[in-house]
């Protein structure tokens, strides 16, 4: 069973069919926010075989400014969203979570939440009012996934982590869908504050391990193959930047940004490489097959770097990065996924230094994001003694 | 408040009665026979007014809970509650079943085998997943609220200071929780409303107990030092060198180390998960 999950947006073509045929794909996080019903319908249909969850995105409303597209045709629309909500308010918006999902044909459930900018503010205790709301309304019937939209400052203090656990550990859910607004960042690849990022891990361990829950994460990226090491059982990521990185930016009115340069992202790298440039180098050096095992992707940036799209950029990005989620999924225990993360992580920082060494012009943020990667990952190990 | 046995041998003529088995601050128990069958009776020391009065309501909530959960493993209730002029005012009383064990405490005095810690782990974990299914918090998980039955299976007493989930509280919020300090888990320690009280609340006595009978009497957390004790108790640092020193055998440790989680969130999440933990020991 596959652990890679795609994080659906607008613009989907033929992405996840191809990742859905390639056996690759764990299941699909539909986005009412981005696309009408009769898509969403159509992206369920075409994968039968994988679970699709509809995340509501009802937590765009408790982002100034937020808006979203499609959800009035899902009648997901909450535009007075307040933490002063009376029950049966709560109750209204549960309730319209369970018609769109019946009306798409989706059996389990992913609750309604709004962002939460720390762990202890009024906002968390609505949050938790949705999901046990959600959690009794539904009964036993389904399974219910609490979501957890978190602010990646809330992670700064694991006490304050650890006393939001005592209460979520509380729920009777199955699983909890988390994901973590990266607040502070704008570009691609977003950083991490490692102590955030090894909180994070912490709690999903903490979920998934210790209390044994099903722990998806959303709008991931490349630690999702950290969050996947640390007890995750699916991390999802889409095709655009905005998917693999949840930001309030994606929800607010914006008069469109430049378009993104395609990026060719290095399975031996970690690393998601500007194609013309980073990629084309590295794809003519004598790291190439390690960097980019697959031929056809090497002599595509070795010879026409110009030529790889933004469309090859996404689908590349999304089936290299299930290869690796998914391999590591399949080491089995939490110690024995961690190995191999570190291992990766250590190979991917060896080869950059080397290129570098080389000549290759690599920005000096991609080798500062490994060994970020790497000290949480330590950090994580130490104190969970795993 | 005072209540003597033999006011109390008075007010039943109906039994015989045998012997006092405990004095408390709220209540007096005594065992008493009738046709040949031994029962416990337990009598309120506070007076009610006139015998339709409502029952104190601490004390309806014990009775009605020990009547609601069915489980061999907690004190049954036979009859009642009852109202009756005893020593000269009115009392609430109800009937027990007597169990001829004696209590945990009387028995700590030297290391368990591993195989009866485990049993003692499993009748309490046990009681407590009846508990709560049942929407109980116990609260008060000591040696003296565990007797044995016939078959020295364990049973837990007194629910005297547990907590309802399904009804409103009846201790002070912005307080302390009820409890036992050295037997009690950290959240006890800490204002209701800030933290958690929950069925992990219960996991963490039972883990002090079972400890304790593992290790001869060692508690886990050295309350005879005050010093530095609740940082102990929130860390969860036990004194694994008692686990060592008994020869508690790895899987048992296991469980008790988890059970004596600071954290709740790092307990088990469900006795369920406990219970099932205990049965590979």
């Amino acid at each position: 069973m596959a652990s890679f999950w795609v994080q659906q947006g607008y613009g989907k073509s033929d992405k996840i069919e191809r990742l859905y045929d390639a056996g690759l794909l764990g299941g699909v996080l539909l986005s009412p926010a981005d696309e009408e019903p009769p898509a969403l319908q159509a992206t369920r249909e075409s994968t039968p075989d994988v679970e699709v969850l509809l995340d509501p995105q009802t937590y765009v409303y408790s982002i100034p400014g937020g808006t979203a597209r499609c959800h009035e045709a899902h009648g997901l629309a909450v535009p007075n969203l307040n933490w002063g909500m009376a029950a049966s308010e709560v109750e209204a918006v549960v309730k319209a979570v369970i018609d769109a999902n019946d009306r798409l044909g989706v059996t389990n459930l992913i609750a309604p939440t709004v962002v939460q900018r720390s762990l202890n503010d009024v906002w968390t205790s609505l949050a938790l009012q949705m999901a046990r709301t959600t959690i009794s309304v539904v009964g036993e019937q389904r399974r219910v996934y609490v979501s957890a939209v978190i602010e990646e400052p809330a992670l700064a203090n694991w006490e304050d982590v650890a006393n939001w656990l005592d209460i979520a550990t509380g729920l009777d859910a199955d699983g909890f869908y988390v994901v973590v607004d990266r607040v502070t960042q704008s570009s691609y690849p977003a950083m991490w504050n490692p102590s955030h990022l090894t909180n994070l891990l912490r709690l999903i361990y903490s979920l998934s391990q210790l209390n044994e829950y099903e722990v998806l994460t959303g709008y991931s990226d490349i630690e999702g193959i950290l969050q996947i090491a640390a007890g995750a059982s699916g991390s999802a990521a889409g095709w655009f930047y905005s998917l693999r990185a949840f930001s309030d930016g994606k929800w607010q009115p914006s008069s469109g940004g430049r378009q993104a340069t395609p990026r060719a992202f290095s399975v031996g790298l970690l690393t998601p490489l500007l194609a013309v440039g980073e990629g084309e180098q590295v794809a003519r050096s004598e790291l190439a097959e390690e960097a980019y095992p697959d031929e056809d992707v090497r002599t595509a940036l070795a010879n026409n770097p110009d030529g790889w799209s933004l469309v090859t950029a996404g689908s590349h990005h999304l089936g290299s990065l299930a290869t690796v989620v998914n391999d590591v999924a399949q080491q089995g225990s939490i110690p024995a996924r961690l190995d191999a993360v570190e291992g990766r992580l250590a190979d991917a920082h060896g080869r950059l230094i080397t290129l570098e060494q080389q000549g290759v012009p690599f920005s000096g943020a991609y080798r500062q994001r490994l060994e970020t990667f790497r000290r949480a990952l330590a950090d994580f190990r130490a104190l969970e003694g795993v | 408040m005072s209540l003597t046995c033999s006011e109390i041998a008075e007010a039943f003529p109906e039994y015989y009665f045998v012997k006092e088995l405990g004095d408390g601050t709220f209540k007096v128990a005594c065992l008493v026979e009738e046709n040949g069958e031994q029962k416990v009776l337990k009598v309120s020391k506070a007076s009610v007014k006139g015998p339709d009065a409502n029952l104190p309501e601490r004390l309806r909530r014990e009775i009605e809970a020990m009547k609601q959960v069915d489980c061999e493993n907690i004190a049954q209730v036979l009859d009642g509650p009852g109202v009756r002029e005893i020593g000269g005012e009115e009392r609430v009383f109800y009937i027990e079943r007597f169990y001829p064990g004696e209590t945990l405490d009387k028995r700590l005095g030297s290391p368990w085998a591993a195989e009866d810690t485990s049993a003692l782990l499993r009748g309490l974990l046990t009681a407590v997943k009846a508990l709560e299914e049942a929407g109980i918090v116990h609260r008060d998980i000591k040696p003296e609220n565990i007797v044995f039955d016939e078959d020295g299976k364990p049973v837990l007493l007194d629910l005297g200071i547990a907590y309802y989930k399904d009804l409103s509280s009846i201790t002070e919020p912005f307080g302390p929780s009820p409890k036992t300090p050295r037997w009690a888990a950290p959240e006890l320690f800490a204002m209701r409303s800030t933290v958690v009280i929950d069925s992990r609340t219960d996991l963490f006595g039972v883990g002090v107990l079972c400890f304790e009978a593992a290790t001869g009497g060692v508690h886990p957390f050295n309350p005879d030092d005050p010093e530095h004790y609740m940082e102990r108790l929130n860390s969860g640092k036990i004194d694994a060198e008692a686990l060592k020193d008994a020869s508690v055998p790895e899987s048992l440790a296991g469980v008790l180390v988890r059970l004596l989680q600071g954290a709740p969130n790092r307990r088990f999440r469900k006795v369920d998960a406990a219970l099932k933990a205990s049965e590979a020991c």
